[in-house]
């Protein structure tokens, strides 16, 4: 059950760009393109904190697990 | 770090000289085989003259030709540790020694360092055949480092390639 990252959807209905929340958090443009493209492997507490806290949302809102098996 | 890098210089020195050395002795190797067909009259009576008539000279000289033959082997194997050293220790220099690369690296001079012990095994073959044919012949005994240092390297492959794949997943962490 694989782990599906839905930053490119909370993004798209706050109305915001991935620099304007790289700004926000202080983290990389590029970092945040690896999470937003699911190529990360983790994601750290404090990243996790930092984008809801922005965001104004909960991990469980930018993490979805989907029900494909991961092979 | 200047120290680190002075290590690394003399390292890089030494490796390059063993193998030019190295080389070296695989044409001596070579280079023996070929005489000993050349010179085999002189060679043959040359060992009578040490040993007394009653020495099986055919086999001396093909138990020598067989000698040099598996030295050139053994040069090939040293070749291939002294080579992949000197390129890992470059990735040392470059400041990223934690690679696959590196590890592939470490796991061929683990099976070059194998081919070294096999070899080691056969010189003390050749020490038995060498008595028996009762010609001198240099003492020879199980190497225990080698052995260790065949493990060792298989080890740090391993070390290396976690290390690597740990270095992955932090790179890839956000």
């Amino acid at each position: 059950m694989p782990v599906q990252v839905r930053l490119d959807a909370l993004l798209h209905d706050r109305r915001m760009t991935l620099t304007e929340l790289a700004q926000a958090v202080d983290i990389s443009v590029v970092n945040l393109s690896i999470l937003k493209t699911g190529k990360a492997r983790a994601i750290r507490f404090s990243t996790l904190e930092a984008i809801c806290r922005v965001l104004d949302c909960q991990p469980g809102d930018l993490l979805v697990t989907t029900g494909e098996e991961d092979l | 770090m200047i120290a680190e890098r002075i290590v690394s210089k003399i390292a890089r020195i030494a490796l390059r000289v063993f193998l030019i050395g190295n080389f070296a002795c695989a044409l001596g190797f070579a280079a023996a085989i070929i005489l000993s067909v050349f010179f085999a009259g002189a060679l043959e009576a040359r060992l009578i003259a040490k040993y007394g008539p009653c020495i099986d000279v055919a086999q001396v000289l093909l138990a020598a030709r067989l000698l040099f033959g598996l030295g050139i082997v053994a040069a090939v194997a040293l070749h291939r540790v002294l080579a992949t050293l000197l390129v890992i220790l470059g990735t040392v220099t470059t400041g990223d020694p934690f690679t696959f690369a590196n590890a592939g690296r470490l796991r061929a001079i683990g099976w070059a360092l194998l081919a070294l012990q096999l070899f080691d095994l056969a010189l003390g073959g050749f020490t038995a055949w060498f008595g028996a044919l009762h010609v001198e012949f240099v003492r020879w005994g199980p190497s225990l480092g080698g052995w260790i240092a065949v493990l060792m390297a298989f080890v740090l492959a391993n070390v290396f390639g976690r290390g690597a794949a740990m270095r992955d997943d932090l790179a890839m962490t956000v």
